[in-house]
């Protein structure tokens, strides 16, 4: 295999030791060991590390070279999420995202873009979560000069040609029309709305049913000029490259410092009463989501939520919500929690779908996991593995330059310390039981947890009213 | 464990694969491939190795040469049945005391066949329920017994990465990356399932594939409509059922033949193991050697007989589904070793890869009658579909954007498509293809699971045979295989 020197081919070096001792060790054993108790030794690893840049407009860039494949890829990040779209007008951001991307731009044509960047087989891509929006190119490195000359024209200098919005607008009218036809996302749209409330975070990142109808060009135009500032913005390039004609070519491109970043979106109340909603739907089975608000990417319990959330029911199959609702019971195909990540709260659920029947079990699982993790500790064992699964998983964090970058620039856009990964191991491994039973406390609220259930039948209703009184809910 | 449709596997593939020497338009001689060991243990098992050091990790799988094709009609399902019982541990993984286990889990088997007779031959109500207090009580006694998901969480504390496992037509594949230092653990949990595997929890299990069939077909119209597609396309071969079975196969499939198929099919003569990463590969032979080496081999599976005849005449199919339209159309298409699914790999790209691609430009962007469209062309080891599939915009219906698409598949057996064009579409095939090596993953999926449809070779030969490709072979394709006669329309009206 063509193999060319590199930053990092020390980790090489270092396990073909670890591999000799391996070897040595087993061949010596006698009889079976248990594969929980086979020993390893450790793995030498030093994360690579991005190079940070300020570019001449104030933005950071962040460069990772690695020529051992053909590869470029440059990233781009703006505070240009969902949360920012004007009321009435939800969707903007994406479509600002896809317009970006489908539009064309000051110097090429929509079209002439499309067949450019698809016959160097160069990918283009960007995308509007709640938070932000992200612009990701990925070329051979022999197409980079053509293939980021268009991104950048795209990124900076967009025409939102009026035909290619129209053209948008009505696949999100026709994906909209069409958002009931799969209950499990019915079920998971509606939750978020009933957890944010009047936040912004609440509606779908493609919009509302009528809000396409009252987004008119201007309105993009707008939305590009006030968020994709790139002195606002965060940059990362990974791959094959030569890092002076890149940091130029930005430059040139982004020109002078102008004004700051926006701000983020602002912060998420909580409610603290508990509801119970029923949307009736016929269905074989009932889709139950429990949860709330849950917490910023920068909160300073994020890692003892981590380890008690893999606990409760992040780590699949090792978790507890799992075991009880699948594995014990037979109830489900899938169960489980997850804190999401945002800039802001995320959301917190656990979750199942189980035939109607079996809906109030399950959902009482759920309730139960929630509450016992709050209450008692943790065993050691169960702490042990959580902590282990992450530690171990480190690695994973650093297998391709692009993701090396990508993650340095989605740390810096949540506002985290730039040694954020370097101390990232030793804070995961001071997670004590007790921090989790204080994490599980401070941040998971049964008692005033929002519960939807989607389903129909004789049974669902009034398996569901002992949780609470029922409040019918019409999805839009 | 979720069942993974092959339908998706096809642009997986695609976007996947190997270690290279650089690629390139201009050097339409230079080799593309992956440089991957092979090794024969003696039972049979075929190791393949790839030497990969990006970052200290490796990824490793291990397949199986059966797949819901190898199935028959009231055994649907069972393969992927299989594949969830694996989760269950072996003599020594998931339990506490295996020799006060195995006579219960017997117990278990017989008190649920007691059961069940009563309940079909109608026994006695009293006789009834004392046989299933009598099993609640057995299943209990081994709950104590068992460590539940044992085998899950030693992979994760071990710091595994995208551990699952998938169902496939072709193939059944057990997959996980982990740091590099912990290859041997890998060997020794695998190679225990191999050979040690114990059926835990069976007919709660069973309980659990029900919810998914559930979650994914039954309350899916996506899901419902694939099923209803591949039903319809095909008449005899067995890839026209699910992979995960029909509901009432999977209601009846007795234990005792989920085991026989696991004697059966899970013999390392009829396995792939793949490993990609970090290693070392003489380090990884030795340890395969010592690991899977002692498990013996087991008489050749039975081959699948039946093949598709010829399709007389278009069909169609209109759902009665409670979901918006949709509609796709399927024509078979030959094996993965056939020069001509390399030319309907190309029609593929050509038809539906990018923006600027046929059906897209024309369907969405010009005629705006469709809001997306694609065209699926998976690499399978027996003749399988081509596929393309669109969502109309309302008002446009279904049958709009269907004949909209029969005109696309006209002109492409009229004419023969630019060398612009021609060329696009082999720089996007390209430029996947060394994309798809970044990841490790990827390249121990796509070695092992072209090992089990076809060659593991696939992947070098890919790039050259997709070079091969003229215009004219194009013609010919879309004149032989897109034709409206040997067209299956399938639509939600």
């Amino acid at each position: 295999m063509h193999h060319r020197p590199h930053p990092v081919t020390h980790w090489a070096a270092a396990l073909l030791l670890v591999f000799a001792l391996s070897a040595a060790g087993c061949g010596a054993r006698r009889g079976p060991v248990h594969p929980a108790e086979m020993a390893f030794p450790p793995l030498r690893f030093s994360p690579p590390e991005a190079e940070r840049v300020v570019l001449d407009c104030g933005a950071p860039l962040y460069l990772f070279s690695d020529a051992r494949l053909p590869l470029f890829s440059f990233h781009a990040m703006a505070r240009a999420g969902s949360a920012f779209d004007p009321e009435g007008k939800e969707g903007l951001a994406a479509l600002v995202a896809e317009l970006i991307r489908t539009g064309g731009s000051a110097g090429m044509d929509a079209d002439e873009v499309d067949r450019r960047l698809e016959y160097l087989g160069a990918e283009l891509s960007a995308a509007a979560d709640h938070d932000g929006a992200a612009c990701a190119l990925s070329c051979l490195s022999r197409d980079t000069e053509e293939a980021l000359g268009i991104a950048l024209d795209l990124l900076l200098r967009p025409a939102f040609s009026p035909e290619k919005i129209d053209l948008r607008k009505d696949q999100v009218r026709e994906a909209i029309r069409r958002w009931n036809d799969e209950p499990g996302q019915t079920a998971a749209r509606e939750f978020r709305r009933l957890v944010y409330g009047a936040h912004p975070y609440a509606h779908p990142v493609i919009g509302e049913p009528s809000s396409m109808d009252r987004i008119g060009r201007g309105d993009l135009v707008a939305f590009h000029r006030a968020r994709f500032n790139p002195s606002g913005m965060i940059f990362g390039a990974a791959g094959e490259f030569d890092r002076e004609t890149l940091v130029k070519t930005l430059n040139d491109a982004f020109g002078p410092a102008r004004s700051p970043a926006p701000a983020p979106p602002p912060p998420v109340e909580g409610r603290e009463e508990r509801l119970v909603f029923l949307v009736r739907r016929p269905t074989e089975q009932a889709h139950l989501l429990v949860g709330h608000a849950g917490i910023p990417r920068d909160d300073p319990d994020y890692f003892p939520v981590m380890v008690m959330n893999e606990i409760l029911g992040g780590g699949v199959f090792s978790s507890r919500i799992l075991e009880r609702v699948r594995t014990a019971e037979g109830l489900a195909y899938s169960a489980g929690s997850r804190f999401t990540p945002a800039v802001r709260a995320g959301l917190f659920y656990a979750s199942c779908q189980t035939k109607e029947n079996t809906a109030a079990r399950a959902l009482d699982i759920l309730l139960e996991e929630m509450e016992r993790i709050r209450t008692e500790p943790v065993t050691d064992q169960e702490l042990r593995r959580a902590k282990d699964s992450r530690l171990n998983s480190f690695v994973f964090n650093f297998t391709s330059p692009s993701q090396v970058v990508e993650q340095m620039i989605g740390i810096e856009f949540a506002g985290l310390p730039r040694d954020y990964l370097k101390t990232w191991p030793e804070k995961v491994a001071a997670v004590t039981r007790e921090d989790v039973r204080r994490a599980a406390q401070a941040h998971l609220r049964p008692g005033a947890a929002t519960i939807l259930a989607l389903g129909d039948g004789e049974a669902l209703p009034p398996a569901l009213e002992r949780f609470g009184p029922l409040r019918p809910l019409v999805p839009r | 464990m979720g069942s993974s449709p092959s339908i998706r596997i096809g642009r997986l593939l695609a976007a996947t694969l190997l270690a290279l020497v650089s690629p390139g338009r201009a050097a339409a001689e230079s080799p593309l491939g992956v440089d991957a060991a092979e090794h024969r243990l003696s039972n049979g098992l075929l190791l393949l190795v790839v030497e990969h050091r990006q970052a200290p990790v490796v990824s490793c799988s291990v397949f199986y040469r059966v797949g819901s094709v190898n199935e028959e009609p009231g055994k649907t399902g069972i393969t992927h049945l299989l594949e969830h019982m694996m989760f269950k541990g072996t003599r020594t993984v998931g339990t506490r005391d295996w020799e006060a286990e195995e006579p219960l889990l017997a117990k278990i088997e017989e008190l649920h066949d007691a059961v069940a007779a009563m309940e079909r031959g109608g026994g006695a109500a009293g006789e009834t329920a004392r046989l299933r207090k009598e099993l609640e009580e057995a299943e209990r006694r081994a709950g104590e017994l068992t460590v539940r998901n044992e085998l899950w969480k030693i992979y994760m504390a071990a710091g595994a990465e995208g551990l699952n496992a998938g169902t496939g037509k072709d193939r059944t594949q057990y997959y996980c990356s982990l740091p590099a230092n912990r290859l041997e653990l890998w060997m020794a949990l695998e190679s225990d399932r191999m050979a040690n595997a114990v059926f835990r929890e069976f007919h709660r299990e069973r309980q659990v594939v029900l919810e998914e069939r559930r979650l994914t077909v039954d309350d899916s119209p996506g899901g419902a409509f694939w099923e209803q597609l591949f039903a319809t396309a095909l008449i005899a071969h067995p890839y026209r059922w699910p992979i995960i079975g029909w509901r009432s196969d999977i209601e009846r499939i007795p234990r005792a033949e989920v085991e026989a198929w696991y004697r059966r099919y899970y013999a390392p003569n009829n396995a792939i193991v793949a490993v990609a990463g970090d290693v070392d590969r003489n380090e990884v032979v030795a340890l395969a050697e010592r690991y899977f080496g002692p498990i013996p081999a087991q008489p050749p599976p039975p081959p699948v007989v039946t093949r598709e005849p010829p399709q007389r005449g278009p069909r169609q199919a209109r759902l009665s589904l409670d979901a918006s339209p949709r509609v796709a159309l399927a024509f078979q298409k030959p094996a993965a070793e056939s020069d001509d699914d390399i030319a309907l790999n190309v029609l593929e790209n050509i038809l539906s890869s990018g923006r600027s691609s046929r059906l897209h430009r024309r369907l969405v962007q010009e005629k705006r009658v469709a809001v997306s469209v694609s065209a699926s062309s998976p690499p399978s080891r027996y003749p399988y579909l081509f596929v393309v599939h669109a969502i109309p915009r309302s008002p446009r219906t279904a049958e709009e954007a269907a004949e909209a698409i029969r005109g696309e598949l006209r002109l492409l057996a009229q004419e023969p498509v630019s060398d612009w064009e021609l060329a696009k579409a082999r720089n996007s095939i390209e430029a996947d293809f060394v994309r798809g090596l970044e990841s490790t993953a990827e390249i121990a999926s796509a070695i092992g699971t072209y090992a089990a449809i076809d060659r593991w070779d696939y992947v070098n030969r890919y790039i050259p045979r997709i070079r091969a490709v003229t215009p004219n072979d194009l013609v010919r394709v879309a004149r032989n295989y897109l034709t409206e006669e040997k067209c299956t329309t399938v639509l939600i009206p």
